[in-house]
Formats: C-alpha cells, structure tokens, sequence
C-alpha cells in the first residue's frame, strides 16, 4: 500500500493539473462567445452575397463563368480543416477520421489531393497519406482568417482554372454549439449558386429583378464576385471551424476537470483511511505495551 | 436642411460597419467614382477597393472599403457590401503607409504570372492605399 506521503503527493499533482484544465476551459469559453459572434456577424455578408451570385448565375446560365461549370474528371482536392493545438476532444480526431473515410472508401480510386490547415491534421494525415499532402499551412485564427481565406482561395481558384483539379471541397467542423460540432463537406468549386427559394410571390419578384441595372454588365459582375464567394466560403469554414475547436476545447476541459475532481475525491478517501489505519496500529502498540507494563 | 430619406448599410463579413440615413452615396465602381441619390432606379455594380463616401449636403462619412458590391434594392435602401471597410478615424495610418510601402515594391517589381500570390499581394496593397486615400480625402 502507498504510504501517506505518497498519497499526499499524487493529490497535490491531481490538483495542479485540474488548476490547469480548468483555466483552459475558461480561456476557451471567453474566446468561443467571440467566435460566435463572429460566425452571426458574418451572415448578413454571406447571405447577400450568395443571393446576387446565384441571381446573376440565374440570369447568365452555369456556363457564364469557369468557376461556375461542372466538370467530368474525378481530380478532387481536399481542404482539411484542423487545429494545430490538441487538448481539444474529438475535435482533430472526427475531421481525421473522416479524411482517411472519404480517401480509402467514399473517393476509392479517385485522384485526390489534400490542403491541409492546422498542425493536428498534418500529423495525421502525413503518416498515412503523405502523397497526396500538396500543401499544409497553420491554422487561422480569428484575425487572421480574412487574409488566410484570401491566400487560400486565390490557390484554389488558380489550381481550379488551371485545370488542375475538377471539384474543391472543404472538410470542417460546422459549429452546432458548444457540445455538438459536426463534420462537414462543403463544395467550393464549381460554384453551386444559391437556388432562388420558390415563394408565392415570385413573380413580382422576379419581375422586381427584371429591372435591375447591372452596371458594367452582368458578365464582368459574374467575373467580379464569383472569386469573392469563393473566398467568403473559405472564410465561413474558418470561423466555423475555429468557434467549434474553442468549444469542444471548452466540454473537454469540462470533464477533465470533473474527472479531477471524482479523482481526488477518492485519493483523499484513500489518503484517510490509511492515516485511520496508521493511527489504529499506533494506539493498539500503545494500550498492548503498556497493558505489558502492567503485567 | 438636407433630406435624408438615403438608407445606407455597410456590411462586411465582420458585421455592419455603419447603418445610416443620408443623402447620397459616392463609391468606387470599375469605371471610376458613382454616385447614388434618392430614388434611383433598382441597381447592382462591382465595387473596387477606395474610398465611400456617405452624405453631401449632409455631413460626411468617408470610409475606405475593400472589393464587394454596391445594390439599390427595389425599395430604395442602398446596401454597401464588402470584403472589408474601416470608418476613417479609425485607420491606423502609420500600418497602412508601411504596408503600401512593402507591399508596392514587390507589385511593381512583379515578374512571373499574374498568380495567386500575386492578387493577393494586390489586394493588400488596395486595401491599404484605400486606407491612405480614405485619411486624404477627409483632410486627416
């Protein structure tokens, strides 16, 4: 049986490391409330945006722009999203599960290529996948995710127009809440636009957009925002992807440190129930020899 | 007293920059400066990287944007949106100057294909000399 110091000790570790879980689960609550924020602020941009692309996409006809036109050939190019920080649940873990899914199972046979953000999904997908790596860089943060979805969506573009590549998909976390974050494909090239919504008053509508002045023409406003749309998507998954890391940060640090809790609580059970026996040992010497003295 | 029955909004992928009443618009479209008054006719153009202007006869706004579009929707309001925009007083003057100043040499100096680095390169260097026109044209 341990000794008491040794009880002690182990403690006094387990309490360190649930100081630690528990600073890190606050440090990731603070940050997902901004994360989340900035997922609800970029919506309104996002939405209008996507309405006028699928409009003018409407209007012009899927051949009007090459980002727009579906292609035969089966080249696909993966967009993983990770963290570069563990600590974070299944966080790295679904997304890489996923990765090896699609690549052995789903895209069997099919040449696919892998762009990968954050150093967990490197890691992973190194070991296993090294061939079809084109490139790898760390994962955005909040800040920097408008620039980082810029840089990354001019490559795709490029890759795409080049044809180098017949479809672009992005693999993500889409942040449901802090408890849930599901794995998501989403398709960035071609461009699927935006289907009109069938509503009763369509024809009015439609009738609305009918008189609109396109201004230089709707095929340089085509050229003009459909990299934007591509780039926003980018931006999208980003936000959503580093919101869900904060928050399945946050529920890991959660029963990490209940998990420390339950921990010491047993410890200490342990810890006095040796001190009890070592007290009883100690006062049955005493009574027995001085019962002896007696004698 | 100027009417102000214009409805702006200016909305980036980081949340509206501004919501306001005015009298006119003036914005960087392809083929150089526009402007929008009351009652204009439904309407969507490009907007480049520079300078918006909001208000004349009213007070003005100017705010520097990034690449998006500009749309008059059937009712009037006129909805500014872009990849980036930042109200003029709160540009940091000195990051942009250094970031033109980095970021113009390697532009001008520019050789190999109009590549994907390239246009991003370019669009940093847009993005920070709308900054600068955006503190000239407020006489900051």
């Amino acid at each position: 049986m341990a000794s008491l110091k040794d009880i002690r000790k182990r403690i006094g570790s387990v309490k360190n490391t649930q100081k630690i879980t528990r600073a890190m689960k606050l440090v990731a609550a603070a940050r997902l409330r901004k994360a989340q924020e900035a997922i609800t602020a970029a919506r309104p941009y996002s939405e209008a945006l996507s309405r006028v692309v699928g409009d003018l996409a409407e209007h012009a006809g899927r051949d009007a722009h090459p980002l727009l036109a579906e292609k035969t050939g089966d080249r696909i190019l993966l967009v993983v999203m990770t963290s570069d920080k563990g600590l974070a649940g299944g966080f790295n873990a679904q997304i890489n599960r996923k990765v090896a899914e699609l690549i052995k199972e789903t895209w069997k046979g099919k040449d696919v290529k892998l762009r990968i953000v954050g150093r967990k999904g490197n890691d992973y997908s190194k070991r296993r996948f090294e061939s079809n790596i084109l490139d790898f860089r760390l994962a955005p943060t909040g800040d920097s995710a408008l620039e980082f979805s810029r840089e990354l969506s001019n490559e795709i573009v490029d890759e795409f127009l080049d044809d180098k590549v017949d479809r672009v998909v992005v693999l993500y976390n889409e942040f449901v809440s802090a408890m849930t974050q599901n794995v998501t494909e989403m398709q960035v090239l071609p461009v699927q636009p935006a289907v009109r919504e069938e509503s009763e008053d369509e024809s009015e509508e439609h009738a609305g957009a009918g008189d609109f002045v396109y201004e230089p023409s709707k095929q340089d406003l085509l050229d003009h925002l459909v990299p934007l749309a591509v780039q926003n998507s980018v931006f999208k998954s980003c936000l959503e992807s580093i919101a869900s890391e904060l928050g399945s940060r946050m529920s890991a640090m959660d029963s990490a440190t209940n998990n420390a809790g339950e921990m010491i609580n047993k410890l200490t059970l342990t810890y006095n129930r040796a001190r009890q026996a070592a007290i009883t040992t100690e006062l049955t010497e005493i009574v027995s020899g001085a019962e002896s003295l007696k004698g | 007293m100027a009417s102000t029955n214009l409805k702006v909004n200016v909305v980036t992928p980081q949340g509206p920059v501004a919501q306001t009443d005015t009298d006119a618009v003036l914005a960087p479209g392809r083929m150089g400066q526009f402007e929008i008054l009351e009652g204009h006719v439904p309407f969507l153009s490009e907007l480049h990287a520079g300078v918006v202007t909001l208000g004349e006869a009213t007070e003005k706004q100017h705010f520097a944007v990034g690449p998006g579009f500009l749309e008059v929707e059937p009712s009037g309001e006129v909805q500014v949106l872009c990849e980036q925009a930042c109200a003029v007083d709160e540009i940091d003057a000195e990051a942009a100057k250094a970031e033109v100043e980095e970021t113009s040499v390697k532009v001008n100096d520019w050789k190999g294909a109009l590549d994907a680095e390239y246009r991003t390169l370019k669009a940093r260097l847009d993005w920070a000399q709308a900054q600068l026109d955006a503190l000239k044209i407020s006489g900051n």
